[in-house]
């Protein structure tokens, strides 16, 4: 009854915001009805939360009748597993996405006694009224619910790529990434109908850009080594169209999370910020649906049919069309905010943002073109990784080299020439690094060594950042250390956040210009050297798992330093579906990793094995975590942030 | 009805709650200008101004220069109307209305959609269910579950093998027999059972695996019937009459004059010397016709051994009757689902070309 009761709460919940949305649209400018909005949103969370309890309940225990489990689960599967194939499929994912989507309306009700009634009212309204049609679309056209009489004795497992840890960490955040901007997102349409917008608003709007900002980079980066340590072919980025989808809304969201700081400490840039806010969103709708619609195929690609696509693309146009369609009417009455010099802290977060702009274009032209052109006129183009990284390259070069010059800026005016002097160090720091490695490698000329002063040049950037704010070398260690630790936490945030671009683009540039690849044939006791690592070949055993078979080969691995280890890579089968996977096996060594997979085996005995070594590859990752622990870390600090107006000279001159 | 009751409380719970936010009584009063968040925020950007520049990390202009925007603010919102809220009964009117909508529609549509007759069914349930309800496949599946996590299990592989036979997946039942063989050495019916499977498995014919098989079997039994038998039909197959005549003649010599098998044997005798002759003494072909429609008729009626049935088959076959043939097969089919059961008969339809449609 368990499963019944979780469908009825589901569908509460779709009432529930359905005429909550009704009130909350029509209503909006009676303050009453904001109490009523609050105890909806805090409904819909409770129901939507009680249904996804059910259908985990049913895949723990089993419960094949709930066809969802049947499709997707299998009694075998270990816990972890059972619980994260509710997820790994295309309506349990819908649950989830909407769960989320609740989970934040409920977390803006909870806090709405800090907000104007009418704006409570409105974010509300618009968060139900997302609620409403996407839990619609699960209801009525992939319900998760539907039920299986009679119930089959032995589901038909999950698919074997997705058992995996991945699978419980990577679209939780991803989703919490995506859904969160839906927050910005109400936020800007209410402002667009009320014709209301102010630092206040900027001020709310701020903390649920940052934690989705946060989380999405979290949920790409997961997704990116998960791809990379699963799929067994060492790569970590694709440039697949999913993973555009992704990192389209991210790149939005970056340039959101500047012009909103821009907004919140200057009342600056308001119809941008309200832009970007939808756009933000859009592009995380099109993540989200692109992928369920059909018209794409990779490995996030669930079953779909023809209805479910034409649903999805009509909601998709229903809001992104309507919110441009607001856009473009109420733009014009907003309120303009202040004004600024063309260099000063706001330009600079204005050319961040144009780049981040135009890279999203770039991005979204090098997705969406292929399909368009296939469905106009039927022809066939791959747009693959050399499009992308000579593009998306050309836009983020200028971007990394101004990007130190930002922080130093001062608000509404700067001084370029000042704060290229301060930055003087930085720069001979990047480039004396840079030679150094060289200089020890002794490695040869290419683009390489330009990427890697980049990444330098980023990274000393954002650190000459902290240490020009606490003076260090123009007062003495002890004040300077004082100030340092005394700095606010949004100043460490920046660096940090800056610093982990900076990592990530050494990691980036490393990994891809001296990686090392070996393929080669082993047999037992064979040995074969990468980078200096000698690798010997100890045999392979068939082994028996909770619901697959696998070949496991063994390798030794000696590192140039002397130290010896033993890794094992897989081949599964399994049981239910009999399709194959491989596990790959990955050493790390200080921020480098040693790839192994193993590939078929051959006729003579011999198996195929592909050896990669991949120099400082994890620091792509880390640079990532680091982004988005900056990101809480600013999150935590919620002191009034007033970017104080640098006052021209005469002013102070006459004062 | 349990599940409709506690539907309807949730319902009821959820109604109530959101009318008595929406018309209570409780926090509408409209704020005074005062308290609006906008001033409050605004407010509280003026003291951190204040105590950033006691702190000294705002230079003093610079904090002059932010007050002043924050004071044009707030006297931007301080101009602004408040917004109006209706009466109370006018509030409570909609609020019913909303409340009663959402009633109404979260009860329509799982009335519309749902399956509250549906009980569940999770695994334990499942395994638990009396034998007489439970499939073939289910039992198989559930057999098969616990053999993967035992596979050395001589009982499971023993128990599965016959149930793959029935249902006709000779290859898993070839699979699962060697496994038994694997696990606990050969025996004459075990060789028997897996050349039966591999011979199925390849569409009746014993040639190479399953013959061999059947001749270790006989060897390590002699007085092992099933093996002989299939030697002997084999041997027939080949055309080689005379072997396939000492086999008969041992097969009569190891039967005691009742067993079921013995009528069959002694047609394959009679076969395998008319074969030698080379013309048939055989008796007059009516009296033959008429005693086979009779055992038609009988079977047809009254049923019968699967003996009879293939006796029957291989009757209609022997007299040209290929549809006649096909139609006692289909029907011997229906009388003994069980594969395992009809192996004979199935190598005999297979051998002549009949076909298992239904």
């Amino acid at each position: 009854m368990s499963i019944e009761l979780g469908h009825f709460a589901l569908i509460l919940a779709f009432a529930i915001a359905t005429v909550s949305a009704v009130m909350g649209l029509v209503f909006w400018k009676r303050d009453a009805f904001a109490g009523y909005l609050q105890q909806a949103a805090l409904l819909q969370f409770l129901l939507v939360a009680a249904a996804f309890g059910a259908l985990i309940q049913a895949f723990v225990v089993s419960d094949f009748s709930l066809k969802l489990a049947a499709d997707h689960s299998f009694s075998l599967q270990p816990l972890i597993y059972k619980i994260t194939a509710v997820w790994g499929n295309h309506e349990g994912s819908m649950v989830l996405w909407v769960l989320i989507l609740v989970i934040m309306g409920a977390a803006v009700a909870a806090s709405g006694r800090s907000l104007p009634k009418d704006l409570l009212t409105l974010v509300l309204a618009m968060q139900s009224l997302l609620a409403s049609a996407f839990l619609g679309f699960t209801l009525f056209t992939s319900n998760p619910f539907a039920r299986l009489v009679p119930a089959p004795f032995e589901g038909q497992d999950l698919n074997p790529v997705l058992q995996d840890i991945g699978l419980a960490i990577h679209p939780p955040l991803l989703y919490a990434g995506y859904v969160g901007f839906s927050i910005c997102f109400s936020f800007a349409i209410a402002a667009l109908i009320s014709g209301k917008i102010d630092a206040a608003w900027a001020r709310w709007v701020r903390p649920w850009t940052l934690f989705s900002w946060a989380f999405l980079t979290l949920g790409i980066a997961m997704g990116s080594y998960w791809a990379y340590y699963e799929l067994g072919w060492g790569g970590w980025w694709f440039w697949d169209p999913v993973e555009n989808a992704s990192f389209m809304p991210w790149l939005a969201g970056t340039a959101l999370l500047h012009s909103a700081l821009v907004m919140e400490k200057r009342n600056a840039l308001k119809i941008w910020t309200i832009f970007l806010s939808i756009i933000t969103f859009s592009l995380s709708l099109l993540g989200t649906f692109m992928v369920r619609s059909g018209i794409l195929t990779s490995v996030h690609t669930f079953a779909s049919d023809p209805t479910r696509g034409m649903v999805i693309l009509a909601l998709l146009a229903l809001f992104i069309g309507g919110a441009f369609a607001l856009f473009a009417f109420r733009a014009g009455s907003l309120k303009h905010g202040g004004l600024f010099a063309p260099i000063s802290r706001e330009g600079a977060l204005i050319l961040n943002n144009l780049f981040l702009a135009s890279a999203t274009a770039a991005v979204l032209v090098g997705t969406l073109y292929p399909l368009l052109l296939d469905a106009l006129t039927g022809e066939t183009i791959s747009v693959g990784a050399p499009f992308f990284d000579f593009t998306f390259g050309i836009i983020m070069v200028p971007l990394l080299i101004v990007l130190p010059f930002g922080p130093f800026l001062g608000w509404k005016r700067g001084d370029l020439i000042a704060v290229t002097q301060r930055l003087a160090g930085a720069a001979g720091l990047a480039l004396f690094v840079t030679i150094l490695c060289f200089a020890l490698t002794g490695a040869s000329i290419s683009l390489a060594p330009l990427g890697l002063l980049l990444g330098f040049w980023v990274s000393f950037g954002a650190l000459a950042e902290l240490v020009d704010r606490a003076k260090f070398f123009r007062t003495d260690v002890v004040t300077s250390f004082r100030r340092l630790f005394g700095l606010p936490r949004t100043a460490w945030a920046t660096a940090l956040a800056h610093l982990g671009m900076g990592l990530s683009v050494i990691g980036i540039v490393a990994a891809s210009a001296w990686q090392v690849e070996v393929v080669t044939t082993m047999t037992e006791g064979q040995v074969s050297t990468i980078a200096g690592h000698e690798v010997s070949f100890q045999g392979i055993r068939h082994e028996e798992g909770p619901n697959f078979t696998s070949d496991t080969g063994t390798f030794s691995i000696a590192s140039p330093g002397g130290e010896v280890r033993t890794a094992a890579a897989e081949r599964r089968t399994y049981v239910a579906s009999g399709m194959p996977t491989t596990e790959a096996a990955i050493l790390t060594y200080g921020f480098s990793q040693l790839y192994l997979q193993l590939g078929e085996p051959q006729a003579d005995g011999q198996s195929v094995v592909r050896l990669w070594y991949k120099p400082y590859v994890t620091l792509i990752w880390l640079g990532c975590v680091l982004m988005a622990g900056a990101g809480f870390l600013s999150l935590s600090y919620r002191r009034l942030r007033v970017g104080a107006p640098k006052p021209s000279q005469a002013r102070v001159a006459a004062e | 009805m349990l599940f409709w009751l506690l539907a309807l409380l949730v319902t009821a719970i959820a109604c109530a709650a959101l009318y008595y936010a929406g018309a209570g009584r409780r926090g509408n009063a409209p704020a005074e200008p005062d308290e609006s968040p906008e001033l409050a925020h605004l407010k509280q950007q003026l003291r951190e101004i204040e105590s950033d520049a006691a702190l000294g990390r705002l230079e003093p202009a610079e904090a002059i220069a932010a007050r002043g925007e924050v004071a044009r603010e707030v006297m931007r919102v301080k101009a602004e109307t408040p917004a109006t809220t209706g009466t109370r009964a006018q509030r409570q009117l909609l609020v019913g209305v909303a409340v009663a909508a959402t009633a109404l529609l979260s009860v329509g549509v799982y009335a519309a959609i749902g399956r509250p007759e549906v009980p569940a069914a999770p695994l334990e349930a499942r395994v638990d269910m009396p034998p007489t309800e439970m499939t073939l496949d289910a039992a198989v599946a559930q057999i098969e579950k616990r053999l993967q996590q035992t596979p050395d299990e001589l009982q499971g592989w023993t128990v599965i093998a016959p149930a793959y036979m029935q249902l006709g997946r000779f290859d898993d039942a070839a699979a699962a027999l060697r496994r038994v063989i694997a696990l606990d050495g050969p025996t004459a019916d075990r060789e028997t059972d897996l050349g039966e499977a591999l011979m199925l498995a390849a569409g009746g014919s014993a040639t190479g695996e399953p013959l061999t098989l059947f001749e270790s079997a006989a060897a390590r039994d002699p007085a092992h019937v099933r093996s002989r038998y299939y030697i002997a039909g084999e041997a027939m197959q080949r055309g080689d009459f005379e072997a396939a005549k000492g086999q008969w003649e041992a097969l009569i010599a190891l039967g005691k004059g009742d067993e079921p098998w013995l009528p069959n044997v002694q047609a394959g005798l009679e076969a395998a010397v008319a074969a030698l002759d080379g013309d048939a003494a055989l008796p007059d072909a009516t009296a033959v016709a008429a005693m086979v429609d009779g055992l038609a008729a009988r079977l047809a009626q009254n049923g019968g051994t699967i003996e009879e049935w293939t006796r029957l088959v291989r009757s209609r076959l022997v007299q040209g009757q290929d549809e006649l043939a096909q139609e006692a097969y289909d029907a011997a089919r229906k009388a003994f689902p069980d594969a395992s059961a009809r192996t004979e008969l199935d190598v005999l339809a297979a051998d002549n070309g009949l076909v298992a449609s239904n």
